[in-house]
């Protein structure tokens, strides 16, 4: 009995072992490889929202860094700044001018001020300048009445080329 | 003595083998797997627009340049259904109707339809889009996806490229997509 004892005693000392990650490392330096390939470093950021999902498209152009416009159901927001209020996707008639249904005043005041922002920067330095590009981020459900209201808007403030901005899954 | 001292040799190689200390690595990556995973976007923003050869920029340029007939494609995205209007010099050439398929916008009928036209005017790179109000976006995006470019199946057209003194055959359709009505009312 106490030969058997010593015996168990003995056997657990040894029981000690080392852990194989050879195969957890091989496993993370293939997902490390996958994650890195899907980083993106675009200069566009989308929060996600519920009320600003982007469409879906197949253009594959990456955008570049120019003024962003965003339009959700809630809100119309210039560089990220919320300028207009909506309700569930309609403008309020108080935002709206009077003599021009289609003219969103605080819109244009915010156009307007980073415009004019843009061309004083482009006086001191050559390489700035005002080109009127805007990205438009909007819903993929709101009405083309909205969005046709703000085109509108953009193009009185300078704002002519404007790029859509769209979502593309891996 | 020659035989004892080669076994040594052996002994002493087939001790030789050891473990590589994976640890410090292991916790490296349980480090930055996390960061990688909150950096990384599985949905890119993109825009619309598309990367064109320098001989198909050319023609773009030389289509919105040419003051020798004024070709416009129109399209009218009514609430189910596509208008396509080719004017030339304002009078109406060719007028297509694309029905709905199934009570829905039918995308397969439009992008056949522009296709048609394509074919008929390969110099026009532009279309004109003139949504209802009530049309959502997401539609909207549909219809220029569908303008954009010919299906792998379709024919391409020829391009003349003026820098290498050949044809070049691409699938651009009409990249070019104006909003139009904006400032009619």
């Amino acid at each position: 009995m106490r030969r058997a004892v010593d015996r168990f005693i003995n056997n657990n000392k040894k029981a000690t072992f080392i852990l194989q990650l050879t195969a957890m490392v091989d496993m993370f330096t293939i997902l490390i490889v996958f994650l890195l390939k899907s980083f993106d470093t675009s200069p566009v950021q989308v929060a996600p929202s519920q009320n600003l999902v982007l469409p879906h498209s197949y253009s594959m152009k990456a955008p570049e860094e120019v003024l962003k416009v965003a339009i959700s159901n809630e809100a119309i927001l210039v560089d990220d700044v919320k300028v207009v209020t909506l309700k569930d996707g309609v403008i309020d008639k108080n935002e709206m001018d009077l003599s021009d249904p289609k003219f969103i005043k605080a819109l244009f005041d915010a156009l307007d001020e980073q415009a004019q922002k843009t061309e004083k920067i482009a006086e001191v330095n050559s390489d700035h300048k005002f080109e009127g590009k805007i990205l438009l981020q909007a819903d993929k459900n709101l009405k083309y009445g909205i969005l046709e209201k703000v085109l509108y808007t953009s193009s009185m403030a300078g704002y002519t080329d404007m790029k859509l901005a769209t979502m593309t899954y891996e | 003595m020659g035989r004892s001292k080669r076994r040594i040799k052996m002994n002493n190689d087939s001790e030789a083998t050891f473990e590589l200390d994976l640890a410090p690595m292991l916790a490296l990556m349980v480090t930055l797997i996390p960061i990688m995973l909150l950096a990384t976007s599985f949905v890119k923003v993109r825009v619309i627009g598309t990367t064109l050869p320098q001989a198909v920029k050319e023609a773009i340029q030389q289509d919105k340049n040419n003051k020798e007939k004024i070709v416009s494609i129109d399209l009218k995205m009514n609430t189910d259904n596509f208008q396509i209007v080719v004017k030339e010099d304002d009078v109406k050439v060719l007028e297509k109707m694309v029905l709905p398929k199934n009570s829905e916008w039918d995308y397969e009928g439009l992008h056949k339809a522009l296709y048609e036209v394509k074919k008929q005017f390969p110099k026009k790179y532009t279309i004109n889009i003139y949504p209802e109000k009530s049309v959502p976006y997401n539609e909207i995006v549909k219809a220029i996806d569908e303008a954009r470019e010919a299906k792998k199946e379709e024919s391409m057209f020829t391009v003349f490229d003026k820098a290498k003194n050949n044809n070049i055959q691409t699938r651009v359709m009409f990249p070019e997509v104006n909003f139009s009505g904006l400032l009619g009312g």
